[in-house]
């Protein structure tokens, strides 16, 4: 499935005008992202990101220029077909603000239940999520999702996304909040979505988390895009980091003194796992040189 | 000093206590963060040092006032300040302006006085192009900014942010605890900072790990990173530079880079 804008503009609809200013949220945003890409969707808190991925399964409309699904113009439409609001799943900020159920079945069965789906096709969808999510189906199935902790709740909402079997899953600020383990399974848990030929998009202040998943990055300010190219090359733009308010992720800002103190780190080191065997190697042959 | 003192609470009867039997002294002259797992008890902790949440049994003393005595309330409202992971759950007011305002009008603050202090602080957190906005369309990282600048205005002398900087990018976060820790040094507020960033916490003095409602370590950061076995175990990360301290030391590197 692949996403392509050209030259998108929004702002909020002109009766609020007044409220808001006339400043456009986007401007003249083009770019596409083709079926299985892994991209990163990074940039100063409000310069646009949430309101962009909100284009790209029409739940926001551009004030000019075109979105494509698949080569198709769904900018003019009245109403989005249903099967692309099913193909590209948004799981947003503040996973509370999108339960109504009064289970954690329920809450995750809604959508294929509205698909009217089969009752045994929607529990084994369900389990298959459950199980991706090690969230235990016998515990969990019958609790509150109001009263999970912060991490379950994040999980229930990634789940309520997955039954409709996706094939591009956004993710808005998925750390946020959340603890070194959760952050742990999280990213092999998205690792294995990608590695399912799946298109994820991140959106994320997470630099470390950032460094360690995405290839591509796409980086906003002030409603335009200000990069759009591989993360080893974004990483390695000092001005284009700062201009964007992010910080080297701390590996990447290591890589850099450990180069001026002649060590030379590859610029595709991006994180821990890497660095800690580069410099593992390079103890084993400093000391077989030392033997020598 | 907030003094905690053999303090349990739970959320119902049925459920096991959160906390049990816990104590913990919070003195002036130091910072302190608090780091632990999902559902370690940090944000319960964080409510019950400003009266938000009640004791089942023990006590909660700030600056002497025990947080059961009903009249005492205000007063130490007043004296912690606190900040709350998501921002909805504070902002009550239709405009940016009103609600920074907002906890100055209770506190009967003289008109001229609040205009400046209002300005101030508008300006400090960047906020002054959206004075006249709702808090509606301001995107996530900003009402976070915004709950932040609603309570610093009101001057507290303990202040709790709890994970206040999760939606905020990287300079902005570095922003607003630039800005907490200059207020230490100018007034000596006392921060207590909640966060999953390990990083973010050695700038405090003293780092309190908690792990099922008991505090494992109460040390400096610094030190408290030296056992990265140990932290694993109970789902705590360490700081970039700590994981990799062995590697750097051998090749002759730690502190140099």
């Amino acid at each position: 499935m692949t996403i392509r804008l050209e030259n998108v503009s929004f702002r909020y609809t002109q009766g609020i005008e007044g409220f808001f200013g006339q400043e456009q949220i986007l401007q003249n945003i083009s770019f596409r992202i083709d079926s299985g890409e892994f991209v990163g969707i990074v940039g100063p808190s409000g310069s646009g990101k949430t309101t962009l991925i909100q284009h790209f399964n029409g739940l926001l409309k551009p004030v000019s220029g075109r979105v494509l699904i698949d080569h198709k113009d769904i900018t003019g439409q009245k109403k989005i077909p249903g099967n692309i609001r099913k193909k590209i799943g948004i799981v947003f900020q503040f996973p509370e603000l999108q339960f109504f159920e009064n289970t954690v079945y329920d809450e995750v069965s809604y959508g294929p239940r509205n698909l009217k789906i089969p009752g045994n096709e929607i529990e084994k969808r369900v389990r298959e999520a459950f199980d991706l999510l090690e969230l235990d189906f016998e515990d969990f199935r019958d609790r509150a999702p109001f009263h999970l902790s912060e991490g379950q709740k994040r999980r229930v909402a990634i789940a309520s996304i997955l039954v409709m079997k996706p094939e591009v899953l956004i993710f808005d600020e998925p750390t946020a909040g959340m603890d070194f383990r959760g952050v742990l399974r999280l990213k092999s848990f998205i690792r294995s979505l990608k590695n399912s030929g799946r298109t994820v998009i991140l959106v994320s202040h997470d630099m470390a988390f950032i460094a360690e998943t995405v290839d591509r990055i796409l980086c906003l300010k002030n409603g335009q895009l200000i990069f759009d190219g591989t993360k080893i090359d974004f990483f390695s733009d000092v001005p284009i980091l700062q201009k964007a308010n992010l910080r080297e992720p701390e590996i990447v800002r290591l890589a850099r003194a450990l180069r001026q103190e002649n060590i030379p780190v590859p610029f595709s080191i991006t994180d821990l796992r890497g660095m800690k065997r580069f410099l593992e190697a390079r103890l084993k042959s400093e000391n077989s040189f030392k033997i020598r | 000093m907030i003094d905690v003192e053999d303090l349990t609470f739970s959320y119902t009867r049925e459920t096991s206590p959160i906390l049990k039997n816990f104590s913990l002294k919070l003195v002036e002259d130091k910072s302190v963060s608090i780091m632990g797992a999902n559902g370690s008890g940090k944000t319960t902790l964080s409510r019950c040092l400003n009266g938000l949440l009640l004791p089942e049994s023990g006590t909660v003393r700030v600056d002497g006032l025990d947080t059961r005595q009903k009249d005492e309330n205000l007063k130490i409202r007043a004296l912690v300040g606190m900040v709350f992971q998501n921002p909805d759950n504070q902002i009550v007011s239709t405009t940016v302006e009103r609600e920074v305002a907002f906890g100055l009008e209770n506190l009967e603050v003289p008109y001229e006085e609040m205009h400046r202090r209002v300005e101030a602080i508008l300006r400090q957190f960047g906020l002054e192009k959206y004075r006249h906005k709702s808090p509606h369309y301001l995107s996530g990282g900003e009402k976070q900014l915004l709950a932040l600048a609603s309570i610093f205005v009101m001057s507290p002398k303990y202040i709790i942010l709890d994970e206040p900087t999760s939606l905020l990018d990287p300079a902005s976060r570095e922003k607003i605890l630039d800005a907490v820790f200059e207020l230490r040094e100018k007034s000596g507020i006392i921060p207590i900072l909640i966060t999953q960033f390990p990083e973010e916490t050695l700038r405090t003095d003293r780092l309190i790990l908690l792990h099922k409602g008991k505090i494992v370590f109460d040390e400096k950061p610094a030190d408290v990173f030296e056992h990265e076995k140990e932290l694993r175990e109970i789902g705590i990360g360490v700081p970039l530079y700590f994981s990799l301290k062995p590697q750097l030391e051998k090749l002759h590197l730690w502190g140099v880079v």
